[in-house]
């Protein structure tokens, strides 16, 4: 009896494999190895059969002639065991109309179900109903603790460089942790060609270069930039101090990856940006870094070992000059992690993954200085504070019976404050799901989890303001925790090129923050004395129907949802509406390909308007009037909609050259969606009125991407 | 040193002004918002200095924010300030302005005197206390002129000792230029424009070079290229050779200090990129009374712009 063993050479030369019991068969489809782990993102180049155990090198192996090879199990979505988990390629992110012509990974993630958009044309994004600091970002499992560029009007990943994303909405890995609301993965390609190759585009306000290839039989690198040039049109402008204005952001990827041997690869991954807006009186920068160095290994046929160190950094500075006197106010936060994490495989229905964690954080939330005064009081230093986070982690998955699939485990975190305060704080962390087939092409699953979240932003801003300040559990700030219950029904039909699903959830908050009215949250050396703790829930429904093949392709979601938030000294203690409550949502997305050149894309997009305070009294001192207000968030913005399209045209490819234009148009219909409301007083009468301010109206764009 | 607090000043301010100018291409219109009206409340506002004079208090009454009628002012209600030193004035219905009260009989408010307020109106009874704070001497005033968005621009400042106290500060800013145009006008006239600081923890209790409030220089008036909008260029005062300006220097309670703050933040509504939540702006009036009742010492200090150096 042959027992094979298959075996895939992912981009790096490993050789990862499942055993295959006889009467298994392979088939269209089936997963043959895990993703999520150490070969997370493979670019399988061949498949051998062994017929025995000494590997795919040996002369008794046969390559199969053709097999085509999906990262992805394609009724992954209703055999998985994962539930609120949001998958989307590169491919479908730049098909996708682009504000300004970016492609913006970050904006697509806004589309999806239970996903929405903090403000206008922003890249920060609220998980039902929680707030963006709530969502746990790592690139190549690196934290970036600020994606955006430009004020949040563009997220800080260059779309060349990523290979794909997954949004967990809840019930994350257990081999991550410290966010209640989601954790977003975005990943870096992997791809190893035999020659350089390379992506780019040139756009209006920006180009990117992106090339990648091999150095020996052993290494591959990747590289790119982007840039921005709005400073450049600035040289027009008549005044001089907006002609020497600084206005750009750029980025910086790197990657190596080396191949020790057939069991052991090294990886380097680098990340650099920084934006920069500045002029003669003054300016303003901030900026990431994101870095990590990752050796995989096979440690034995059925056990793969991660062994991790990152580094993640983001600062803003601001510096004002005047004459001959400059004066500065810096802030930064830093990590260092370490981590292990191994995969084993115990039998083809049984998988298990377990590791550890550790990260210090060091907080630098600001200090001002003015140059000259070198002594201690020409400067405002606030308390640094240093932290350790610990996490470890067991997870298992099952294959019960042919219907019962089980995913479950438990993640221990601890949170130690080392600073002038120490504090440890631990919690255990439980997750399980469980997936039951109905029919091949459908299932019911559902799901429990417990996060943690031991640090906190203290920024009230709704629009992303990068003067973020960081802010750790303490004896008087309780961690923030969450537990969340989800149910769904997940169909696909016509093989898998339609696919349907019906997701419900309840969350439950306890010491949930919010800051007390008026609050000062900058520069403030008692920051605590700002902050309110509460409780908070949010539940909602998320409906979405996706069409993976065809001519047209695409997803139409609908999302009901609701997050309040009940917190002692704010709004007299009574519930208010969470700012990203925002009970109905629809987002439509779609490509019709034309042909093998011409494609064409358009997303529209509604959603309730946000939850707001308007004023519903005023008093008079003198002839201004002020306003009063009967409570938090008891009112709505008018709803948002807009709708996105773009043309996109590939050009004849020459022998070493592809090009491809992109024509888009965001805001198609010029829908006025306000971004802040307003007051004002007649000049005469003086009577009050509201006016809204609307950021963009149609805003056209094109690009030229290319590779080679 | 002497220009250290201005730089400081502008460093919150004119980064976050340049990312406001260059990056929101923005447009506005109106918008027509129904809420559901708060019930109307008793608002009393009065501030009393040491100025020698029939010191005054408004009373009025709240109404719907978007009502198109003025708020009632109330002319019917019982008006007392009592001192701490024995001091008790009536304050009597001025007939030509509805709802303005003076006292019975001129006075000045002294330093270290609690002065309390008691307003009767509609059955209720309303009081409010502030404690005239003592006073801090400016010394000089001086500018320095730099160009700032294509305006040449004349920076004024005050100098005076602070003290090593958490401080409160209203600057009040009195111009006349020398063509007499303007006789006397009172820049901070609104409550919207008073001019609040504080002695940040960077300098407390050395001396103090606090930035009052820019000039443009008349100069270059007919060349100016506007950056904002109208109300922002008809705002702005052109200072010309031979100018006057006063300032009156006064440390003010810190309740006071937060309702001119609260007040200057929440007047225009939301400010997304770098406020808060709208909340209601705090008073010190009581049984469910808005407004402010407020004392505090003044001391001036004048110069003559001569041009800039």
């Amino acid at each position: 009896m042959v027992c094979p063993k298959i075996y895939a050479k992912n981009f790096f030369g490993l050789n990862s494999f499942r055993t295959f019991a006889p009467q298994m068969k392979i088939e269209q489809n089936m997963t043959l190895l895990k993703t999520g782990f150490l070969l997370f993102s493979f670019s399988l180049s061949s498949f051998v059969f062994s017929q025995n155990t000494s590997g795919p090198d040996k002369k008794t192996d046969k390559e199969l002639e053709e097999v085509v090879v999906s990262a992805r199990r394609r009724d992954l979505n209703v055999t998985g065991t994962t539930m609120g988990v949001e998958k989307l390629s590169i491919r479908e992110i730049q098909l996708m109309p682009a504000f300004m012509g970016e492609v913006d990974i970050l904006k697509a993630i806004q589309l999806l179900p239970g996903v929405q958009t903090t403000s206008e044309g922003g890249s920060g994004f609220s998980v039902r109903g929680g707030s963006p600091d709530q969502n746990l970002i790592v690139l190549d499992n690196t934290t970036v603790y600020n994606p955006s560029h430009q004020m949040g009007f563009f997220s800080a990943f260059n779309n060349d460089v990523i290979k794909g994303i997954e949004l967990y909405k809840g019930h994350f890995p257990f081999r991550h942790g410290g966010r209640l609301s989601s954790l977003l993965e975005v990943y870096t390609r992997t791809d190893a060609p035999e020659t350089i190759t390379g992506t780019g585009g040139i756009g209006l306000i920006s180009s990117r270069l992106m090339i990648e290839g091999p150095l020996g039989e052993k290494t591959t690198w990747v590289a790119a930039a982007r840039r921005t040039y709005a400073d450049l049109f600035l040289i027009f402008a008549s005044e001089p101090d907006l002609r020497n204005a600084t206005l750009y952001f750029y980025d910086l990827n790197g990657k190596l990856t080396h191949r020790l041997s057939d069991k052991d690869v090294l990886e380097f991954n680098i990340y650099n940006g920084l934006d920069k807006m500045g002029m003669t009186m003054g300016n303003f920068d901030y900026g990431n870094t994101a870095s990590s160095l990752t050796w995989n290994r096979v440690l034995s046929d059925k056990l793969f070992g991660k062994f991790s160190a990152h580094f993640t950094d983001y600062q803003y500075g601001l510096a004002a000059n005047m004459n001959d006197i400059d004066a500065s106010w810096k802030s930064r936060i830093t990590d260092w992690m370490f981590r292990a994490d191994f995969h084993q495989p115990i039998s083809p229905l049984w998988d298990i993954s377990y590791g550890v964690s550790g990260t210090y954080h060091a907080f630098r939330p600001g200090e001002v200085s003015v140059s000259g005064m070198s002594d201690s009081t020409g400067s405002i230093n606030l308390t640094r504070k240093e932290a350790w986070e610990y996490g470890a982690y067991l997870s298992n998955e099952q294959k019960l019976t042919d219907k019962w699939s089980l995913s479950y485990g438990i993640r221990l975190s601890a949170f130690q404050n080392i600073g002038n305060v120490k504090h440890l704080y631990t919690a255990l962390e439980p997750g399980a799901s469980a997936v039951y087939k109905l029919t091949d092409n459908s299932s019911l699953k559902a799901g429990y989890s417990h996060n943690t979240q031991y640090m906190q932003l203290a920024n009230n801003s709704a629009s992303g303001s990068p003067l973020d300040v960081w802010f750790t559990a303490s004896p008087q700030i309780k961690p923030q925790q969450v537990d969340l219950f989800s149910v769904g029904y997940f169909h696909n039909f016509d093989d898998n090129n339609y696919e349907l699903s019906v997701e419900t959830y309840y969350k439950n908050l306890t010491n949930v923050v919010d800051f007390k009215e008026h609050s000062n949250l900058l520069l403030n050396p008692d920051l605590e004395g700002e902050v309110r703790t509460g409780t908070g829930r949010a539940y909602g429904i998320e409906l979405m129907a996706r069409k993976n093949a065809g001519r047209l392709t695409g997803f139409l979601n609908y999302t009901w949802s609701r997050s309040e938030r009940t917190i002692a000294e704010v709004n007299h203690g009574r519930t208010y509406l969470a700012p990203f409550d925002k009970p109905h949502a629809v987002n439509i997305v779609a490509t019709y390909k034309f042909s093998k050149k011409i494609n064409l894309s358009a997303i529209w997009v509604f959603a309730t308007g946000t939850p707001t305070t308007y004023p519903t009294g005023r008093f008079a001192v003198g002839d201004e009037y002020f306003p009063i207000y009967s409570g938090r968030n008891e009112y709505r913005k008018p709803n948002y909609h807009r709708l996105d399209v773009s043309f996109n045209y590939i050009s004849e490819p020459h022998k070493y050259w592809q090009g491809e234009w992109n024509f888009s148009l965001y805001n198609a219909y010029n829908q006025h969606n306000p971004w802040t409301i307003n007051y004002s007083q007649d000049k005469i009468t003086g009577i009050p009125y509201a006016e809204m301010m609307y950021l963009f109206g149609i805003v056209p764009s094109i690009t030229y991407n290319f590779k080679f | 040193m002497k220009k250290k607090k201005t730089v400081i000043a502008g460093l919150t301010r004119n980064p976050l002004l340049i990312v406001a100018v260059l990056l929101v291409a923005s447009c506005t219109e109106l918008i027509d918002i129904r809420t559901d009206n708060s019930p109307p409340v008793i608002v009393i506002y009065g501030e009393l200095t040491n100025e020698l004079k029939q010191q005054e208090v408004n009373v009025s009454r709240s109404s719907p924010y978007f009502d198109g009628v003025p708020n009632e002012r109330i002319s019917d209600a019982s008006v007392t300030v009592s001192a701490s030193n024995g001091g008790l004035w009536q304050f009597l219905p001025c007939d030509t302005v509805p709802g303005l009260y003076r006292s019975d009989t001129p006075f000045a408010a002294d330093t270290l005197v609690t002065y309390s307020l008691s307003v009767e109106v509609d059955g209720k009874t309303y009081t409010a206390e502030t404690e005239i704070l003592r006073p801090i001497m400016p010394d000089s005033l001086s500018f320095q002129t730099m160009t700032m968005m294509g305006v040449r621009t004349h920076i004024l400042s005050i100098h005076f000792q602070d003290t090593p106290q958490n401080n409160y500060y209203l600057l009040h800013t009195t111009y006349k230029d020398s063509a007499q145009d303007y006789k006397d006008t009172l820049l901070t006239a609104k409550l919207s424009r008073y001019s609040i600081s504080d002695n940040e923890r960077l300098f407390q209790g050395q001396y103090q070079h606090k930035m009052v409030r820019n000039f443009a220089d008349r100069s270059t008036k007919d060349n100016e290229v506007s950056m904002g909008d109208g109300d922002e260029q008809n705002r702005r005062i052109y200072l010309q050779s031979g100018d006057s300006i006063e300032v009156t220097l006064s440390l003010i309670p810190k309740g006071f200090y937060d309702f001119i703050r609260q007040c200057k933040n929440e007047q225009n509504g939301e400010n997304p990129m770098f406020g808060g939540p709208a909340s209601n702006i705090e008073t010190n009036i009581s049984n469910g009374g808005v407004g402010y009742f407020a004392g505090y010492y003044s001391a001036g200090v004048a110069t003559k712009f001569t041009g800039a150096k």
